[in-house]
């Protein structure tokens, strides 16, 4: 449903841009790179990680992200970033206190929409639409002797990236994004689930071991703005 | 203030009735006087059915006559109060004593005392029954007298149809010499009849005295005795009662070793037969005894050897005691160098040996003299010991718990009796699910009147439940069983015990608790403790999904003693 009503907005968006009365579009980029530093919200879309994170506040965090750009060719351009999100959360019946830290790094194409030969606002506008991979290095702290107190898995997925860029000067840059994560993190192989849980384990002292692990959806919508610049 | 006056009175009134009086689930206190005052009373003795009913006989001499009867009250479990039977408070006429009880798992029993003073003394072993359905104590057929004149030291056993066996020494007529003789009582036909081949147990031309007999579930019984075999020592001998062919066997067994001069045997069994004998060895000043296997009918030397207490130290008056699974506790008093003190050891029939309790062989307190122990068990393998100590000033009656799940005697002995007054000759009787009943003489200042008092082990904890919680952390799940039962009155604390195959978690309870009770636990492994709340709840966490676990909860109470363990699977 999400999905839907994300890539309605963004035909809407796209579709009344491209419809005004204007002439052809922008074909050269005119910079090589760009810099953006980046702020934005992350709604996870994995329930428990909601549930868990509005234990203490919101369903989801601030994303952090910086991003280098280079153009490649017309109005395409590679994008390499790195982000951060972390969130404070609660266990769901529960009291122990986790947080979750997913630093990410991203690879991708995004493709910009400029026009030309119209009003100045609108020459100044870019919208811009992307994909990519990203590489998520989940790490999970836990405030309870009874599972893993530390816990990290690296895993890698995909993106996806629409929005606009608005040249405020030569040189100078506001981005705002939609962003759209996808990646189910699997947190055992098949070499490592449920050995902690042999039911026949006499040990006397905790063995920091959980129950069982379950798998997380670390996907979701990220949006914000961002400044940067061009070169 | 109206409120104020009332809740004061239910205070003062909660302290002042008999039987209410009593802290933390334990010993009933202040003691019950039995016998009515303005006459001595002496030699208590008691027995207790598994419904926690108990009989006591004692001797007084009557109102009238000064002269020696036998009396009896019963304690009635349901209504937690000492009767006198609808026959009346006496069993016998005058000049009777030494009285002994059995019961068996109906309330019925049996008792058998000396009767017979006046000179030339008859001196004949008496018995009565007493019906639990009459509430009445009878004669059996064909009389009052189960034995000719001059007997004496009466014992008697029940089984749990309700026959038994009594045995006593009496004077052989032809050799003059002490002979130890039987008879058993059959419930069928309410009779006393002699088993083959005869009355006699011992050889005639033996002095044998000081009798004792067990009985076992299916009616086989074994007595023991000291021999006197001419040449100044004195030997112990074991007979054994075959229920089936309704005999004794030929030949007694010699249990001693030739030569050495014993004493004061005893004897218990066990409900499969197996029996434990232990006496007093006056040669070397030792506690010693020997096992019966009902397996291969013989009677052998734990791996310990037959030495239960070290040399030197005028080790007597050993008792003992067998719970439903062969094991044993014994006690008897020794010198420690300064003081006579009560010391106990626990025989392991897994292991086949005599081990000292975790909490070590001692019981009494140093610094007084200990004397006259008993010992009592359940079929859990729990016991109670009592004895008479000196508190510097009078004796008082002791009582120590031993508790299988933990291996140890109560921490601090509980005193029975009142001080300011000299009591002694301490009798204790205990049922299978571990309710006691202990028994003795104190005096009041003019006379000595038997009294007597109740432990009640703490209950099992009621409405266990157990309910699966799951907490969920992000990528990580602790799965757990959340444990609520009802609060038991008295408790300090709770011990939370989880079946043995699933062992793990594990809170405020130190490692070498946790290995204790993997020893010797028969419920699995000690968990966690839990101080005592109006709603206890525990939380086991870390639990694998999908296994089913059971848990134990028991109470303890402030001198460390557990109670009944409640259970619940999930």
């Amino acid at each position: 449903m999400k999905k839907t009503i994300f890539f309605t907005i963004f035909l809407s968006l796209f579709c009344s841009y491209v419809s005004t009365t204007c002439n052809y579009l922008q074909e050269e980029a005119g910079y090589d790179w760009a810099i953006t530093i980046k702020n934005g919200y992350f709604h996870p879309r994995d329930k428990v990680l909601r549930c868990i994170f509005d234990r203490c506040g919101k369903k989801g965090g601030y994303w952090f992200e910086g991003a280098v750009r280079r153009n490649v060719w017309k109005r395409l351009d590679v994008e390499a970033s790195g982000s951060y999100f972390r969130k404070e959360g609660k266990a769901l019946c529960g009291t122990e206190c986790t947080r979750v830290s997913i630093p990410t790094f991203g690879l991708g194409l995004k493709y910009f929409f400029s026009r030309r030969d119209c009003s100045c606002c609108i020459d100044k506008f870019s919208f811009f639409v992307g994909t990519g991979l990203r590489v998520f290095f989940y790490k999970e702290k836990n405030g309870s002797p009874f599972v893993n107190p530390c816990f990290k898995k690296t895993t890698a997925g995909g993106m996806v990236n629409v929005g606009f860029e608005y040249d405020v000067r030569e040189h100078f840059l506001i981005n705002l994004f939609f962003d759209y994560n996808f990646k189910k993190l699997k947190p055992c192989d098949k070499n490592c689930c449920n050995q902690n849980c042999d039911p026949y384990r006499t040990g006397i002292l905790t063995s920091c071991c959980p129950s069982y692990f379950c798998n997380v959806d670390l996907g979701g919508f990220v949006f914000g703005i961002g400044l940067g610049g061009k070169f | 203030m109206i409120k104020k006056a009332k809740i004061f009175l239910f205070a003062g009134l909660f302290c002042i009735q008999p039987h209410i009086c009593f802290s933390a689930g334990e010993w009933e206190l202040p003691a019950t006087n039995l016998s009515d005052p303005g006459q001595s009373a002496f030699s208590p003795q008691v027995a207790m059915d598994p419904a926690g009913n108990a009989i006591a006989v004692w001797v007084r001499s009557d109102d009238l006559t000064a002269l020696p009867r036998i009396q009896s009250k019963r304690y009635n479990a349901e209504t937690d109060s000492w009767v006198i039977p609808t026959t009346g408070i006496y069993l016998s006429d005058s000049e009777a004593d030494v009285p002994q009880v059995a019961m068996d798992p109906a309330g019925n029993a049996i008792a058998v005392w000396i009767w017979g003073a006046v000179f030339p003394p008859p001196f004949r072993i008496q018995a009565k029954k007493y019906d639990a359905q009459t509430d009445s104590w009878v004669v059996p057929t064909p009389g009052i007298d189960i034995s000719g004149d001059f007997a004496f030291a009466p014992q008697v056993a029940m089984d749990p149809t309700g026959n038994a066996i009594a045995v006593w020494q009496r004077i052989d007529g032809g050799t003059t010499k002490f002979v130890i003789q039987a008879k058993r009582y059959k419930k069928n036909t309410d009779s006393w009849v002699i088993p083959a081949p005869g009355i006699d147990l011992s050889d005639p031309t033996e002095e044998a005295f000081s009798p004792q007999v067990a009985m076992d579930s299916a009616g086989n019984a074994i007595a023991v005795w000291s021999i006197y075999d001419g040449i100044i020592t004195d030997r112990v001998q074991a007979k054994r009662y075959n229920a089936e062919t309704d005999s004794w066997m030929i030949t007694a067994t010699n249990l001693s070793d030739p030569g050495e001069n014993t004493e004061n045997p005893q004897v218990a069994m066990d409900p499969s037969g197996n029996a434990i004998a232990i006496w007093h060895n006056k040669s070397n000043d030792r506690i010693q005894a020997k096992r019966y296997d009902a397996e291969t009918d013989s009677w052998v030397i734990p791996i310990t050897g037959i030495n239960l207490s070290d040399p030197g130290q005028n080790a007597a008056l050993p008792q003992v005691a067998m719970d439903s699974t062969g094991n044993a506790v014994a006690v008897w008093q020794i010198s420690d160098g300064s003081n006579v003190r009560i010391q106990a050891k626990r025989y392991d029939a897994e292991t086949d040996s005599w081990v000292n309790p975790a909490t070590g062989i001692y019981l009494s307190d140093p610094g007084q003299d200990a004397g006259l122990p008993q010992v009592a068990m359940d079929s859990a393998g729990n016991a109670i010991a009592v004895w008479q100590r000196s508190d510097g000033s009078n004796t008082i009656i002791q009582a120590k718990r031993y508790d299988a799940r933990t291996d140890s005697w109560s921490t601090t002995a509980t005193n029975l009796s009142a001080p300011g007054k000299n009591a002694s000759q301490p009798q204790v009787a205990m049922n299978p699910a571990g309710n006691a009943v202990a028994v003795w003489k104190r005096s009041d200042g003019s006379d000595f009147r038997i009294q007597a008092a109740l432990f009640f082990p703490i209950p099992a904890p009621s409405n266990l439940i157990a309910r699966q919680k799951v907490r969920r952390f992000p990528a990580q799940v602790d799965l757990t069983h959340v444990l609520c039962w009802d609060a038991v009155e008295g408790v300090v604390k709770y011990r939370i015990y989880a079946d043995s195959n699933l062992g793990d978690i594990i809170t405020n309870v130190s490692d070498n608790e946790k290995i204790s009770s993997m020893l010797s636990g028969d419920i699995g492994i000690l968990i966690a403790e839990i101080p005592a709340q109006t709603k206890p709840c525990f939380v086991v966490h870390a639990r694998c999904p999908g296994v089913k676990m059971t848990y134990y909860v028991v109470g303890v109470d402030e001198g460390g003693n557990n109670g009944i363990p409640a259970s619940v699977t999930i």
